[in-house]
């Protein structure tokens, strides 16, 4: 039910996730990306827009996400700035990475600015104070250098190399 | 799983900059080649850091210790440059060496950039200056800064440098093009120099006398300024002759003068607390305005001036406080020697030793604040 003033019927989007279940959203919550204002836009999005990128269980998130921030804009002053706060807050789980990383490329695909802001910004807050070694930890991610480029590297950065 | 490695690269760029400092862009860029394209691009954004300490290691030549308080950690670093040279703090990202044949650059310790200044020799000296071994202490002090705050990139067009110098403590200037120093002539009274400071396109120079002294800097003009009187603290630092006990310092626009107080023996030696008293300049009322609060900034003193930076939590670094080096009188009176770096609170007036006493030996020559930088 839409919770804004105006009196016009909102124009419902269809999305449909890459394991195949279907969400149907009002046009003011899918204007959070700007991927399907453009859609919107062209006139494309009238039938199901199908996200082969983004699953189900993502996409639940990203537009719970959406719902909550676009209910808070239009509330305007009577929006609850503390409940909104608490709920990109509990948002993230750094824990769970798998999670992480597949809603900030749906953030990005989508192109949904504030999401992805905030999440990049949750990955920077557990990369700070870690050397190179520490992250890549963190990140399962290999270390694709050669002998020869991470002594470059080395030689570059060599103050805050790692030893 | 998640492979972070193949994150697009947008994305790359995106989460780098959220990063603030330095050592965390570093080791960002150091993780796999892909993220390693924010390095290479050089389109991080970069914030004004909080310094490190650079400490001179007594062994060994070439070598510098820096200490980061943001990562709680030292850094041991062979930095040939500074060899048989002798070298001066700018409170900047920059150190100036002195070379036996008089030959002068601007290094960068951290980057290993090398600069060659115009050498002494273009100071004019009196002959008397210019022999062994006066000709190695002409140069008093050293102020790096940069024309445009913040720069648009780091960019070495963008910097010029102050030096006091010889026994009037006169005022040369270099900046990128000029082939040799340009002194500051004085048309006012001679004026020794002890400090000075650089707001929109002027230089300020603070003098022995306590008077400030205004200077345009594409034209070294002086410029017509009603001085103001210095607050009492630092007369009484002027009258004593301690002048490395005052800093003359910009920050976001304010000209600051920060007085540190320590009572000293008989013999000259420092005994006693530090405290630390800071003034802002009222340029409308042209007065110096005791500052008890510096708020979400954190001040930063070695021998050749101070740096002020904004927002030193992101650093682990506290506000409205000063970090400094002292050491302890009583200590080297029993034999045992103890330098440490200490930090000093602005609200209760109470100094805290933070640990790196092992790191920093005994030594006459005082660790000085590098600024770390990109380029």
């Amino acid at each position: 039910m839409a919770s804004s003033s105006n009196t016009e019927i909102q124009k419902m989007i269809v999305l449909q996730s890459s394991d195949g279940q279907i969400f149907e959203i009002e046009e003011s919550i899918a204007s959070n990306s700007q991927t399907l204002r453009n859609m919107i836009e062209d006139e494309c999005a009238d039938n199901v827009i199908p996200l082969p990128n983004v699953t189900a269980k993502i996409l639940a998130r990203v537009i719970e996400y959406c719902k909550r921030h676009t209910e808070a804009a239009a509330a305007g002053d009577a929006a609850d700035a503390d409940d909104l706060k608490k709920f990109d807050a509990d948002f993230v789980d750094p824990d769970d990475q798998e999670t992480l990383f597949d809603t900030i490329l749906a953030a990005n695909y989508l192109n949904i600015s504030s999401l992805m802001d905030m999440l990049c910004k949750a990955v920077a807050d557990m990369l700070k104070g870690k050397d190179a070694e520490a992250i890549r930890k963190r990140f399962n991610i290999k270390n694709d250098y050669t002998k020869e480029e991470e002594e470059e590297v080395r030689k570059e950065n060599s103050w805050a190399f790692e030893d | 799983m998640a492979d972070w490695s193949q994150l697009p690269y947008d994305l790359i760029h995106e989460v780098a900059s959220h990063l603030v400092a330095i050592e965390d862009f570093h080791a960002f860029s150091a993780v796999c080649c892909d993220w390693r394209s924010v390095y290479s691009t050089k389109e991080w954004h970069q914030r004004p850091q909080v310094p490190l300490l650079m400490i001179f290691v007594p062994e060994k030549n070439g070598f510098r210790n820096f200490i980061s308080l943001y990562r709680n950690k030292v850094y041991k670093l062979e930095i040939p440059a500074v060899r048989g040279r002798k070298t001066w703090g700018s409170c900047s990202g920059w150190i100036l060496t002195l070379g036996l044949d008089l030959t002068i650059q601007l290094l960068n310790p951290l980057t290993r950039v090398c600069l060659s200044l115009p050498p002494q020799s273009s100071l004019q000296l009196r002959p008397n200056d210019a022999r062994t071994p006066y000709c190695y202490r002409v140069i008093k002090r050293v102020f790096v800064f940069m024309k445009q705050q913040p720069p648009p990139r780091n960019d070495e067009g963008d910097s010029f440098v102050v030096i006091i110098y010889g026994p009037l403590y006169q005022l040369a200037v270099y900046r990128p093009g000029y082939t040799s120093w340009t002194i500051v002539k004085e048309t006012a009274t001679l004026n020794q120099f002890i400090g000075v400071a650089f707001r929109k396109d002027r230089i300020f120079a603070l003098c022995k006398a306590g008077s400030l002294s205004v200077f345009d800097i594409d034209s070294l003009a002086a410029i017509d300024f009603d001085d103001p009187t210095p607050p009492e603290n630092v007369k009484f630092a002027l009258r004593k002759g301690k002048f490395n006990h005052l800093m003359l310092v910009e920050s976001r626009g304010d000209i600051l003068i920060v007085c540190k107080q320590q009572d000293s023996n008989r013999c000259g030696f420092p005994v006693g607390p530090v405290h630390f008293f800071v003034y802002t300049l009222d340029f409308i009322n042209k007065q110096w305005v005791e500052v008890r609060d510096l708020g979400n900034r954190a001040i930063f003193v070695d021998k050749s001036g101070c740096v002020v930076v904004c927002g030193p939590e992101r650093f682990n670094c506290r506000s409205n406080s000063v970090y400094f080096v002292a050491d302890d009188m009583k200590r080297w009176l029993v034999g045992e020697v103890w330098i440490d770096l200490c930090v000093y609170n602005l609200a209760d007036r109470v100094s805290e030793a933070l640990g790196f006493s092992s790191e920093i030996p005994n030594d006459v020559l005082l660790p000085l604040w590098i600024v770390p930088t990109l380029e």
